[in-house]
């Protein structure tokens, strides 16, 4: 795949810086933020599709979910549990009840 | 989605199955419910609702998947194993056939790396976003081998052939040991496994004796509980050289200058050579680009080209190593390119302590390649048909313009790559729809027949299929009458007579369900 040409170009879109790695830390995953790292990150951090998607379909400050200050518990465990346009759905397999929890209540709380 | 039963199971004994079920891995991780089913039907399919599992269950170790496989065979449930359940493309998490419980693994995450000799044993659930985490975080000194869409499962990946664009890109080859759950419930360890706690479990790949481990690649022999791997040793350098072809009929001499350097191990990864719309799909939609009917006209072609700074075809090489090496291979492959081509190379090195290029080239994990999904807008979806090909401009070049012209006909957007690997070529042609358009799921699965049809005429076979058309693809390896087929099932009938494992998967189906073939 030819990421290269156009990664650029998809960083300037979403007004992100142009390395993720310092962003990464390694948290306990018992906490809302760990969790959400693990289970949601891989889409809903840098290079991933849910932020992309964001990005175009929302304002580019809104592509990062950490970003945002309106999501609530029901509607974050709604859209986990029944996916939303190209987001798949996630099994409790993946993510518990017990987890999925905490992550809703990191998205809507306080962040960072 | 409503409860299909497993197929001969009443209600009640579906109910007793669960509750023995729940007493093996405890009533947490047995899903049973509408909503539970739903997410493990297959999200980027397009008729999900001929792979529906009853029920899933959720072990944390090998132990519990052997009572799982007792308590299946008691009760002759069909069982469908998963590591993540992110195969998309090729079935999601969905099984061959509805009413299956889905043996889902994704709890199962332990990782042991063995740092001195730069092998990692894996439990199927260790995601490539969890090993690269690890391996990261704990400053080891190895680079993994990720996907272009990271979600997945290392070994599960690796079971299915998946590849990656490192070096290491061949998954399957990298695997060196492994510990199966057959269909009976024994236990095995393959290779030096075999024998107790050796040292070489992982490091040797034969053992004595026959070589098991491909039986258990993309088959319903026995469900994989860990597997050994081999990590690539973290380069000095990487130089990229990234090269644009204008015209579509570039791909075949550029795939006979690129073929000996592959072969004589000058390019040791997998460069790929694809179109177009790969940049353009991921960053935008198709309504930014057309409104109209039909495959994408090359007035279109032409603007995106020009709005991303496109060839008709792109080639991304990477070399790994030490500068000296890496920097004199890239001169030795310009100048095999300039004796062909006076097209621009765009060289760059990236050195050690350096940021990383966010790709799996880099050995980085990204998801967001599969942003392509939105492509047509509403819930999209994708389907692909990856033949191999001996490794030839010309043969590369006939089937580019007999798929190219069933796009067309089928009125779909060409997507198209052609990766090279040490001997031969896989073509991969993506196809993405919406999923919500039934006149296009109709045109997808007539598109998707017809290419497997032209492919066969030349006696070129996929390398990997989606669960609908396992059947449809394993019928394509047609010597003799079928006699791989029937090797198969053999084996499978004396491994797994209850036929409680993935049956049909492969196009591989146990005597109790061989007459659900399709065109049996």
């Amino acid at each position: 795949m030819n990421l290269k040409t156009f990664l650029p170009l998809l960083l300037v879109l979403l007004s992100l810086p142009a390395c993720a790695q310092d962003d990464w830390v390694d948290l306990p995953k018992t906490s809302g933020e760990g969790l959400f790292g693990e289970k949601c990150g891989m889409c809903h951090r840098v290079a991933g599709m849910g932020t992309g998607i964001l990005g175009r379909r929302l304002s580019p400050e809104q592509a990062l979910l950490e970003n945002r200050e309106d999501l609530q518990v029901p509607y974050v465990k709604t859209v986990v549990r029944n996916g939303f346009g190209v987001m798949f759905p996630l099994s409790r397999g993946e993510v518990s009840d017990a987890q999925l929890d905490a992550i809703a209540d990191y998205l809507a709380g306080e962040k960072r | 989605m409503q409860l299909v039963l497993p197929p001969g199971l009443s209600a009640s004994e579906f109910d007793s199955a669960l509750q023995d079920f729940r007493r093996a891995v405890g009533d947490e991780w047995v899903f049973a419910t509408d909503q539970d089913r739903d997410t493990y039907l297959d999200h980027f399919g397009f008729d999900q609702s001929a792979h529906v599992a009853s029920a899933a269950v959720a072990p944390l170790t090998a132990e519990e998947v052997r009572d799982i496989v007792r308590i299946a065979n008691r009760f002759r449930i069909p069982l469908w194993p998963i590591s993540r359940g992110k195969n998309f493309g090729y079935g999601s998490a969905a099984p061959v056939v509805s009413g299956s419980v889905v043996l889902d693994m994704s709890r199962m995450k332990k990782i042991q790396m063995d740092v001195d000799n730069g092998t990692v044993l894996l439990e199927p659930g260790v995601g490539f976003y969890d090993l690269f985490d690890y391996v990261e975080n704990n400053d080891i000194p190895y680079w993994i081998s990720p996907i272009g869409n990271s979600w997945g499962s290392v070994a599960g990946n690796a079971l299915d052939r998946g590849v990656g664009y490192t070096p290491y890109g061949d998954h399957a080859d990298q695997l060196c040991g492994m510990e199966v759950v057959l269909p009976d419930g024994d236990l095995i360890r393959t290779g030096m496994g075999a024998m107790s706690d050796s040292p070489s479990w992982n490091l040797h790949p034969y053992g004595f004796g026959p070589h098991w481990d491909q039986m258990f690649v993309q088959s319903n022999f026995g469900i994989v509980t860990k597997v050994g791997m081999w990590l690539m040793p973290k380069p000095e350098t990487v130089v990229s050289l990234d090269m644009e072809l204008d015209q579509a009929d570039d791909l075949g001499w550029a795939i006979d200058t690129l073929a000996p350097m592959r072969r004589s191990g000058l390019i040791q990864q997998s460069p790929s050579i694809g179109n177009w719309l790969r940049a353009a799909a991921v960053l935008t939609n198709r309504t930014d680009w057309y409104d109209g009917e039909g495959a994408l006209p090359e007035s279109v072609i032409d603007a995106i080209r020009a709005q991303f700074g496109l060839g008709w075809w792109s080639i991304n090489l990477r070399f790994y190593g030490y500068e000296e090496i890496t920097t004199a291979t890239a001169e030795k492959v310009k100048s095999l390119f300039a004796a062909r081509s006076s097209y621009p190379m765009r060289q760059g090195i990236w050195r050690e302590g350096e940021p990383r290029e966010l790709q799996p080239f880099a050995g980085v994990p990204i998801t967001f390649p599969l942003q392509n999904a939105a492509w047509h807008g509403g819930r999209g979806a994708h389907v692909g048909f990856s033949p191999a090909l001996p490794q030839s401009g010309d043969a590369a070049l006939a089937q580019f313009h007999r798929t190219f012209a069933r796009y067309n006909e089928f009125g779909m957007d060409y997507h198209g790559s052609f990766a090279l690997a040490e001997r031969h070529i896989t073509n991969v042609n993506q196809v993405l729809f919406n999923k919500d358009d039934p006149d296009m799921v109709d045109r997808v699965d007539r598109f998707f027949r017809a290419l497997v049809d032209d492919a066969n005429e030349y006696r070129y076979g996929e390398y990997r299929a989606h669960i609908e058309y396992m059947d449809l693809i394993a019928g394509t390896y047609d010597f003799n009458d079928h006699a791989m087929r029937r090797l198969n099932e053999k084996v499978k009938d004396v491994l797994d007579p209850n036929g409680i494992l993935a049956p049909g998967k492969s196009g591989i189906w146990p005597a109790a369900f061989r007459n659900r073939r399709e065109n049996a």
